[in-house]
């Protein structure tokens, strides 16, 4: 008896280290991932009684001007604000990671100060940046009256032109250290073997960047840019923060996040057009959007292995 | 190799005034939110935002803490993160193990199935998560928002930990098995304290990501006493958008934790970055 | 008692063999070696009467009892591995009495077992270390601690000396053979090193492609090969290989290659085999020279320490009679 117990009692313990992890993930997220292609079929304010209506939810998306506006307005400002972070992270990220990758005096210690931003919570983040640039805020007064760049305060949230390139500063200043630690890093992995050889062949410091750093670089360039995608176009933190879910002023910083979680709970108190199908359909025409980063991204995860 | 990255005077003194710049930067508003926390009143913030306090006021702190149940929602956090940081090391740590070491007709699947949960964002499928979380009773409830969370960080987490487990030498558990080892002894006993660095950044990133999570709490939460600290800081900023100097304390406050978790294993933290990627 | 007999084993990953129909028998308290070249199946075989591998067919018998479905530690077989695999975070101690822990033996029983042990391998001084604070030496004795706690039947050792370096090496293969007289047990032991081979095994199984090519003692195999793969991997160096045409004086009853031990073939002027000499390998107790035929056959010749070879001087060699195997096209010895 005690013989075949052994192999009983392992595959019941198979399944009870499996089970526990497989349905918290199960219910909370892989079926919801699934449920889109389910719900984005059907007409349902979130109580009462669904209505299925086929593929008419995409047709009113793509087609009718109330949503389809909506659409091109959130994705075209979407595309603009992923444009700003990214171009930011790129190029200010590469620039402070190169001289990080110096031996720079204290270059640890910058290190340190450079990530700090990175932990802290959207929505802190959020309420500090925008206190600081508040029309009476320190960063005006700063402009006003001590370096005299502008005569009157400039109003950055508040400017239906400066609203959304704001709101990416935020982002950026948040998660520039991202960048930089990717960057650095493969700086770093590339120094040892490649650089030697380049230095040997009597390279100087300018070629040896341009021939052999640069080009390592481009892996983690693609990791930042796909990463940061995806991110971008369904994270709508700050926007919903501090302009809330109708991307004030004026739908100037609506972006596909917003645009999404109006969709199912509303905009305003009043909101009428709440319909837990169009969520699904948004939820869904993005994640085909993003989908060739996404599966970039774990094709990337999986050759790892 | 050294000369390449060796600076000259010159260049050195350049490079310090451009790393110094940046410095300002970052530091710019976290050290305008320490400096004006401690003043008495809003007039000092409005005319003087760069000067030291008239006087030091260390009650701000106190002040922020007892208005707009700030102490509540602390509290709720601290519950909520402690709670998803005990769910996922142990859920993602058993769901991995089971994956690389115990594989069977299937486990690829379910690895398949998790990999999907990184790369498509848990956001885009908020409409099918509220349906499953109301039905199941959960709304406006810790124990739902606590599920949600964990569920989502549970893919990264096994990512990371099944990369790590692969690392660890089949003839380990070859010889806990000769040795009479069931799953639960190889996993507890053999495996874990083998991967306790990749166990230390999965709950590092779970602590801090719960902590800083905004949008689930906000979809699923209703009642402000359920509020974590995310959500209270806008019922916060309502009660004191004028008083700054409170607001300063109050965000300040919200930092404490996952600055001293990032103080106290930076490096795991780093770690992890590199190896899950960002997302919150 | 601990005999063990395998019967028509099969084992397979996916579509490729990995056994075919293997029988063996072992006889209680033998030595039995598997060698093979690498991906021969041997350490397949091993894993699979550990039960580290589902079989696929046949049967698996400890005294008559069929164990082939059983867990592995319900088989009264232990186990040491290439590797060791001692477990990192424990001491020497808790690796040695992990088995017993699991078994859910007292601390008193585990105490007295693990300093029995510890004492026959003299282990005592280390058992509060780590093994990351051991030598390969201390290791290897560590894991073979590991294996004797349990008390078993049948041993069974995985490559376990081909971590060490040479010197090592050779202390732990005679400390091996000493353990074996003193535990009376048996043991089956894997390796693709024939020296090991031919000093400890009481009896040899050699392996290819998933297939017992021989089975017999040492000096069995060294003197009666059954086919030309055996005679080449018994015996160093190695056999020489002549075509069968390159030879003359002798019988051939057919046969395709003609195999001489470099210990059988001598200096001789009327010999009939001349080649030239390519390289000479003085060891001081011992020479070899490698001289090729005309054909370009490469064949190694043992020679005397005091000799007068020279290299790139012509060499005419002799077979010492009786000395020589015949091997069929197909390989199979034919005299």
């Amino acid at each position: 008896m005690a013989k075949t117990s052994y192999k009983t009692k392992a595959k019941w313990q198979r399944v009870a280290l499996l089970t526990p992890g497989a349905l918290l993930y199960g219910i909370f997220n892989f079926l919801p991932l699934l449920g889109l292609l389910a719900l984005c079929l059907v007409d349902w304010p979130g109580i009462g009684p669904m209505k299925f209506v086929g593929l008419d939810n995409f047709l009113q998306l793509f087609g009718n001007p109330f949503y389809r506006d909506q659409l091109i307005k959130a994705f075209g400002q979407n595309l603009i604000f992923f444009a700003i972070i990214i171009g930011a992270m790129l190029v200010f990220g590469t620039f402070l990671a190169l001289l990080l990758s110096f031996r720079t005096w204290g270059r640890n210690f910058y290190r340190s100060i450079f990530f700090l931003p990175y932990p802290l919570a959207g929505a802190a983040v959020a309420f500090l940046l925008e206190l600081i640039v508040r029309t009476k805020g320190p960063l005006n007064v700063l402009i006003v009256q001590g370096l005299h760049l502008s005569g009157k305060p400039i109003g950055f949230l508040g400017d239906p032109l400066l609203a959304l390139p704001t709101l990416a500063a935020f982002y950026s200043w948040h998660r520039m250290s991202f960048a930089i630690i990717l960057i650095l890093s493969a700086i770093v992995a590339v120094r040892v073997h490649l650089i030697e050889a380049a230095m040997l062949d009597g390279a100087n410091r300018r070629q040896t960047l341009r021939a052999v750093v640069f080009p390592v670089l481009a892996p983690a360039f693609i990791l930042i840019v796909v990463i940061v995608m995806v991110d971008v176009f369904n994270n709508a933190d700050y926007t919903l923060l501090l302009m809330g879910p109708e991307g004030a002023p004026a739908r100037a910083t609506d972006i596909m996040g917003t645009f999404l979680f109006r969709s199912a709970f509303g905009g305003a108190a009043t909101s009428v057009n709440v319909n837990f199908g169009m969520s699904a359909a948004i939820g869904l025409v993005t994640a085909v959007a993003i989908l060739p980063a996404a599966i970039f991204l774990a094709l990337r995860n999986l050759r790892k292995d | 190799m050294d000369k390449l990255f060796r600076l000259k005077p010159l260049e050195q003194a350049v490079v310090q005034l451009i790393l110094i710049v940046w410095s300002a930067i970052v530091l710019f508003p976290i050290g305008i939110a320490v400096l004006n926390s401690l003043k008495p009143n809003l007039g000092e913030v409005y005319k003087a935002p760069f000067a030291l306090p008239s006087t030091w006021s260390f009650g701000n702190y106190s002040q922020a803490w007892f208005g707009a149940h700030f102490s509540t929602y602390f509290l709720n956090s601290a519950i909520i993160s402690l709670s998803c940081v005990v769910i996922v090391t142990v859920c993602a740590s058993t769901s991995a193990f089971v994956i690389v070491r115990m594989p069977f007709r299937g486990s690829g699947f379910i690895f398949g199935c998790f990999m999907l949960g990184v790369v498509i964002p848990i956001r885009l499928a908020m409409a099918p998560l509220f349906v499953i979380v109301k039905s199941l009773n959960l709304l406006d409830s810790l124990l739902g928002v606590i599920l949600v969370q964990s569920a989502s960080m549970m893919p990264v987490a096994v990512f990371i930990l099944t990369a790590f487990l692969r690392a660890v030498p089949a003839e380990l558990e070859d010889a806990a098995k000769m040795d009479g080892a069931l799953p639960f002894e190889i996993y507890w006993r053999v495996v874990l304290p083998l991967v306790r660095p990749a166990l230390a950044t999965v709950a590092l990133l779970t602590f801090v990501q719960s902590w800083n999570e905004y949008f689930l709490p906000l979809i699923f939460l209703r009642s402000e006493q359920n509020f974590p600290i995310t959500l209270g800081m806008t019922q916060f900023r309502l009660q004191f958008d004028v008083q700054w100097h409170l607001m300063f304390a109050g965000i300040l406050i919200m930092l404490i934790p996952t600055i001293v978790a990032f103080l106290l294993a930076s490096r795991q933290f780093i770690e992890g970055l590199t190896q899950g990627g960002l997302k919150e | 008692m601990a005999a063990i007999t395998i019967r028509n084993l099969d084992k397979a990953y996916g579509k490729t063999r990995v056994l075919h129909g293997i029988n063996l028998e072992i006889a209680d308290n033998s030595f039995v070696v598997f060698v093979g070249p690498s991906g021969c199946g041997k350490s397949t075989l091993l894993r699979t009467i550990a039960g580290l591998e589902e079989k696929e067919r046949g049967e698996i018998l400890l005294d008559g009892r069929d164990i082939s479905d059983e867990a592995p530690v319900d088989r009264d077989v232990a186990m040491v591995f290439q590797s060791y695999a001692l477990y990192p975070q424990m001491t020497v101690a808790e690796n040695i009495g992990f088995a017993l822990s699991v078994a859910k033996q007292n601390k008193a029983t585990i105490g007295k077992k693990v300093g029995q042990v510890a004492e026959l391998l003299r282990l005592e001084d280390y058992l509060e270390r780590k093994p990351s604070a051991l030598s390969g030496g201390q290791r290897q004795r560590v894991a073979i601690g590991r294996a004797i706690v349990r008390d078993p039947k049948v041993f069974l050792f995985d490559e376990p000396l081909s971590n060490l370096d040479a010197e090592l090496r050779v202390e732990m293969r005679l400390q091996i053979a000493q353990l074996r007289r003193r535990l009376g047990a048996t043991f089956i032991y894997v390796t693709h090193d024939q020296v090991e081979a031919m000093t400890l095994a009481d009896t040899i199984v050699v392996l290819r492609m998933g297939m017992i090519e021989q089975v017999g003692s040492p000096l069995e195999l060294y003197h009666k090969p059954a086919n030309q793969f055996v005679a080449g991997f018994i015996g160093s160096p190695k056999m020489n290989f002549i075509p069968a045409a390159a030879v003359s004086g002798l019988d051939l009853k057919g046969a395709a290659t003609v195999g001489v031990r470099p210990e059988h073939l001598h200096i001789d002027e009327a010999g009939s085999l001349k080649g030239v000499v390519r390289t000479v390998e003085d060891l001081g107790s011992i020479s070899y020279a490698y001289a090729a035929l005309p054909d370009e056959t490469l064949v190694t010749v043992t020679l005397p320490p005091e000799h007068s070879v020279v290299v790139d001087q012509p060499l005419a060699l002799s077979i010492v009679p009786g000395r020589s195997y015949l091997f069929g096209a197909d390989g199979k010895t034919i005299g």
